[in-house]
């Protein structure tokens, strides 16, 4: 019998052996592809077309003066003549001429400033104004909507300074005055940034969704190794547990900053999306893949059957998924819902990668974002650290 | 199993045990699955641990390769001890799982050459033996195909490549025939023996008596978690003192002759049942010549006789009263 001629192999050594491996399995498997790569890139494509197709945001809007005041001529004065980049606004005659336009689909949405509505700043009733749109209007009718919701909210506040001004004896405000509120309308898709590209929000986005959705196949195939032997014979060779622990997870980082690499270079190339500063992405990608790693391993580490581990990555990936604004952009979130999305891995990858493709942060500014992302996973992959040794059968 | 069984049972060879375990028990909850169970084996032999499904093989087998921490009890591997972290101990040891455990999305030589780095085997020395392996256990016209598109019995004789990689001092087989068609099953018996016959150490678990029977040195009987007998297939047949049966099928005066053969030496008993004379006897080849004169002397005309030696069924049978299968 011929003696063993094997060597100790070297702790990291085999890590990074488990890791190629795991890696090599990974680009053979066609449903694994179309989960971490595929999907994404289709649904980001499919989603950004339908919140406008392109980078460049175009809309047209109509306004309607019924009332004719020189507060509301103010306001139209000011609206067609700004420049506000895609977003027109063009003075329609009358409701129904606005109402034609928008179901003709000359006009994404029509903003009627109904009779009174001057008046409005100076007495007790509140001030309304009508928004036409077509259901299928997308961004166009949003972006009326936060139009019209600027207007009340100026005349609102100007009749609130009216009631003060009379609760207090002080002069009140003749038409001039009130037709000379500064006009702050501004045109933002907030959240996925001032002149941003859908595409560069929902790659991402949805990168991310499916990359949590992939967990679950992470974790179901650990313990469908630990279910047909595959485990013990690893574990029964000169590997140690953190090892083997460290050379799966590393697979899952380099899964998941690849799948959202490659996410990026198609819809950058393919869909021309700007998603920032790639010093800023690069980092945001790679902490998004820690906590992607750390939170395969905790599932694997809870769940107790491989349908199991499925079904809680599905459930928690499309938790991140809604509260973090995968689908809708954090921006147009209530706010109270865009502070709970920052509890999310996938809302503080979301917000930094909204505020990279906006074009003014960079990888500093998006750091705070990155480093949580590293402490979810970090925290996460501990827990499962301890737990997993436990669930493989160490004791 | 006593330690004093295993310290028996290790100074029967000159050289160290490859493996000695004593006092081993492992308990889940309430359930006590392995309790007190101790052995050894020496360089070179193959040892059998056999018992019905839930004895505590697997569990033995996982204590032994450092899979399961111990409730109590002592492992060494050449000389080192094991544990979960036992590295060095673990480096000596071949574990073939009972299921298949290799990747399907990989090829059969991807898969070895995988283990066989893990174990420690330096990369200009791994596609070597990788062949080699494969020729082995006759799959090397299959090396560059993905283990998924193997058929059953050869991701079985796969999944034993694996474990022969490294050259381990002792290669664990935990039931490798379960699921097996008979072709596939012989090969990996044939292997098994190869190995044996080159000096390699085997603990081989089954419950099947006829695969022990023919591969096995010795033997340990697992039953409910404790190591109720252990030695030699001779040495356990022995040990339960039921000895041989000679059947004599004939014509004549059946009873008769029953009556005759109960009367000879060495007879612990006759009886007649359809046709068919089953003679109780201590040693069956010394008590023939008695039993032929015997039909003679009564008037039977013999028309087929059988010498039936019991078997470790029969030996699991006498010491537990219930059968291995059951």
């Amino acid at each position: 019998m011929t003696e063993p001629r094997h060597r100790p192999t070297g702790q990291a050594r085999s890590a990074l052996l488990i890791a190629l491996t795991g890696l090599r399995r990974s680009v053979r498997s066609r449903a694994f592809i179309i989960t971490t790569v595929v999907g994404p890139i289709l649904l980001a494509g499919i989603i950004s077309l339908a919140f406008g197709g392109g980078s460049d945001f175009q809309a047209t809007i109509g306004i309607v003066d019924e009332d004719g005041s020189a507060m509301t001529e103010g306001f139209v004065t000011a609206l067609t003549g700004a420049d506000m980049g895609g977003l027109e606004v063009e003075r329609v005659d009358s409701v129904d001429a606005a109402r034609t336009q928008v179901d003709d689909d000359d006009l994404s949405a029509a903003i009627v400033l109904p009779a009174g509505f001057g008046a409005s700043a100076r007495s007790a009733a509140p001030a309304d104004v009508e928004v036409l749109t077509a259901s299928d209007r997308g961004v166009g009718g949003e972006v009326a909507r936060s139009i019209a919701g600027q207007l009340t909210d100026r005349v609102n506040a100007a009749r609130l300074a009216v009631a003060t001004a009379s609760a207090t004896g002080a002069p009140l405000p003749d038409e001039d005055e009130l037709a000379a509120i500064e006009l702050p309308v501004t045109v933002e898709a907030t959240g996925s940034g001032g002149d941003t590209s859908p595409a560069a929000y929902f790659g991402p986005s949805m990168g991310l969704l499916f990359l949590f959705l992939s967990i679950g196949t992470i974790a179901r195939q650990l313990l469908e190794e630990k279910r047909n032997g595959l485990l013990d014979r690893l574990r029964s060779g000169p590997l140690s547990d953190g090892a083997l622990l460290a050379g799966n997870g590393l697979t899952v980082l380099v899964i998941g900053a690849s799948s959202l690499s490659v996410i990026w270079l198609a819809t950058t190339v393919a869909m021309g999306a700007d998603w920032g500063d790639p010093v800023g992405v690069a980092l945001l990608i790679a902490a998004a893949a820690v906590a992607v790693a750390g939170l395969a391993g905790f599932i694997a580490a809870v769940a107790t059957t491989e349908q199991a581990a499925d079904t809680l990555a599905t459930v928690l990936a499309f938790v991140f998924a809604i509260v973090g604004g995968a689908f809708i952009p954090l921006g147009d979130m209530p706010e109270a819902l865009q502070r709970l999305a920052l509890l999310t891995p996938t809302g503080l990858a979301l917000r930094g990668f909204a505020e990279l493709s906006v074009g003014e942060a960079g990888a500093l500014d998006v750091a705070p974002y990155a480093f949580a992302l590293v402490a979810i996973g970090l925290v996460a992959g501990t827990i499962a650290a301890r737990l997993l040794p436990r669930r493989l059968g160490a004791t | 199993m006593t330690d004093a069984a295993t310290a028996e049972a290790i100074t029967r060879s000159d050289a160290p045990a490859v493996l000695a375990c004593r006092g081993l028990r492992k308990t889940y909850g309430e359930r006590m699955a392995v309790d007190d169970v101790g052995f050894a084996i020496a360089p070179g032999e193959t040892y059998g641990l056999i018992g019905p499904n839930g004895a505590g093989k697997t569990t033995t087998i996982s204590m032994v390769c450092g899979l399961l921490t111990r409730d109590a009890g002592e492992v060494t591997v050449a000389g080192r001890p094991m544990g979960p972290g036992a590295t060095e101990a673990k480096g000596a040891i071949g574990l073939v799982p009972q299921e298949v455990a290799l990747y399907d999305e990989l090829s059969g030589e991807e898969n070895l050459r995988f283990f066989g780095r893990l174990q420690g085997l330096p990369r200009k020395d791994v596609a070597a033996r990788v062949a080699e392996v494969l020729e082995l256990v006759g799959l090397a016209d299959r090396a560059r195909d993905h283990v998924g598109e193997y058929s059953g019995g050869m991701k079985r004789r796969a999944n034993i490549a694996a474990g022969l990689l490294h050259r381990p001092r002792l290669l664990v087989l935990d039931e490798p025939t379960v699921g097996v068609d008979p072709q596939s099953r012989n090969a990996i018996l044939e292997s098994v023996e190869v190995l044996g016959g080159e000096g390699m150490s085997v603990l081989y678990t089954t419950h099947y008596m006829e695969e022990a029977e023919r591969l096995c040195d010795r033997i340990g009987i697992l039953d409910e978690g404790r190591l109720i007998a252990e030695g030699t297939r001779r040495e356990l047949i022995a040990r339960l003192g039921v000895g041989d049966r000679v059947d004599v099928s004939g014509t004549g005066d059946l009873a008769g002759f029953a009556e005759a053969c109960a009367a000879l030496p060495g007879v612990r008993g006759a009886d007649t049942r359809e046709g068919t004379v089953a003679v109780g006897v201590t040693d069956g080849g010394a008590a023939l010549a008695g039993i032929v004169a015997a039909a003679e002397h009564t008037g039977v005309a013999i028309t087929g006789i059988h010498l039936v030696e019991p078997d470790l069924e029969d030996v699991f049978l006498g010491l537990t009263g219930k059968a291995l299968r059951d």
